[in-house]
């Protein structure tokens, strides 16, 4: 790629940096733990909610956050990249929501969560992963649940953890896993 | 089509749908010089409630923003266009919105598209035209939640976290 028109070479980049934003929202909704690990260098700051600390070390509280929930989706929106070489910046948008136990009243809540993520991004060995992330919260709600809808289908219509998600196995076709 | 046609074509899009991103954080985060900057001076926009100039829309929307909590615009569903130096896109948008009713805080949750035309000029492409259509809406009320949250809530241009990060050369 070294005599490859610069234009092409960060948009290239761009969705690279793009792709591993993507994958820690896969990472938290399937409970996917490598996915999400994979996603920061192992050195990496972290500085979201009421944690700071190491990203790595954050992975292991968002896992233990996203294993028990119901339900979990996580939106990358808005990505903002400038690319400087090996190093770039990147602001883009998340919205999620967690239908989990509300530890007060033991019952099930939905929570909405808006916000950003402003994280600098190294390439290192011809990978791209975060080196420092900062969450930003925008915009939060709570509300009661409805069970009217989707919990009626059967099982295997309703998204799931890692492996069991569906995703697993259509990506492992490609592979000629399945 | 040739190889460099398709690949101009993707750099043309990556522009185009980063004037969005830039219109929302602009939005988001009361920033008139970065809004100003996605429209030809000559532009023009209609959002329903104002009608006219880019200039005169810009005015409109900070007044109107500036009296608000909080906003967050997500935006997917970038459908573009090309043609030559000219495009038309279709981008959807969600809109979050905090703010205050006889007193009491609100949340509204709203959907709707950017029906749009670009125009490049000597290299760069911006919006010469927006036109803002709503889809669904709801309103209910909201909990204080940002109350004693400190410094990771979002807040406008020059507070935000985004623009501290820029002086520290972390974000752009």
């Amino acid at each position: 790629m070294s005599d490859a028109d610069p234009r092409l070479t960060v948009l290239a980049d761009k969705q690279e940096i793009a792709e591993v934003l993507y994958r820690y929202a896969r990472g938290c909704d399937r409970a996917d733990e490598a996915a999400l690990r994979s996603c920061f260098h192992a050195d990496s700051r972290h500085n979201h909610g009421l944690y700071e600390g190491l990203s790595h070390d954050f992975v292991d509280r968002a896992m233990a956050i996203v294993r028990p929930l119901k339900a979990c989706k996580h939106i990358i929106s808005n990505m903002l990249i400038t690319v400087d070489g090996d190093a770039a910046v990147s602001e883009c948008h998340y919205w999620a929501h967690h239908r989990r136990i509300n530890e007060q009243t033991g019952r099930e809540e939905d929570y909405y969560s808006g916000g950003r993520y402003l994280d600098r991004f190294e390439r290192r060995d011809g990978a791209w992963k975060i080196a420092s992330r900062t969450g930003i919260s925008d915009f939060e709600r709570y509300d009661a649940p409805s069970d009217r809808g989707m919990w009626q289908m059967p099982a295997e219509k309703i998204g799931a953890k890692h492996p069991d998600d569906p995703v697993y196995a259509l990506e492992a076709s490609l592979r000629g896993g399945k | 089509m040739s190889a460099d046609s398709r690949f101009e074509a993707l750099l043309a899009r990556q522009e185009i749908a980063e004037l969005s991103y830039r219109y929302s954080r602009a939005c988001d985060r009361l920033d008139r010089e970065l809004l100003t900057s996605v429209y030809w001076p000559d532009g023009t926009d209609d959002h329903g409630a104002f009608a006219g100039s880019a200039p005169d829309y810009v005015d409109w929307v900070m007044g109107l923003l500036a009296g608000w909590v909080a906003v967050h615009h997500d935006n997917g569903n970038i459908l573009i266009e090309l043609e030559g130096d000219t495009a038309f896109g279709e981008v959807h948008w969600t809109g979050y919105y905090s703010y205050e009713i006889d007193g009491r805080l609100h949340d509204q949750l709203a959907v709707g598209r950017y029906l749009d035309r670009y125009e490049r000029r000597s290299g760069e492409w911006r919006i010469l035209h927006r036109t803002c259509v709503s889809d669904w809406s709801r309103v209910e009320p909201a909990l204080d939640w940002r109350k004693g949250r400190g410094r990771l809530v979002g807040a406008r241009k020059p507070d935000d976290l985004l623009y501290r990060h820029r002086q520290l050369g972390i974000v752009p």
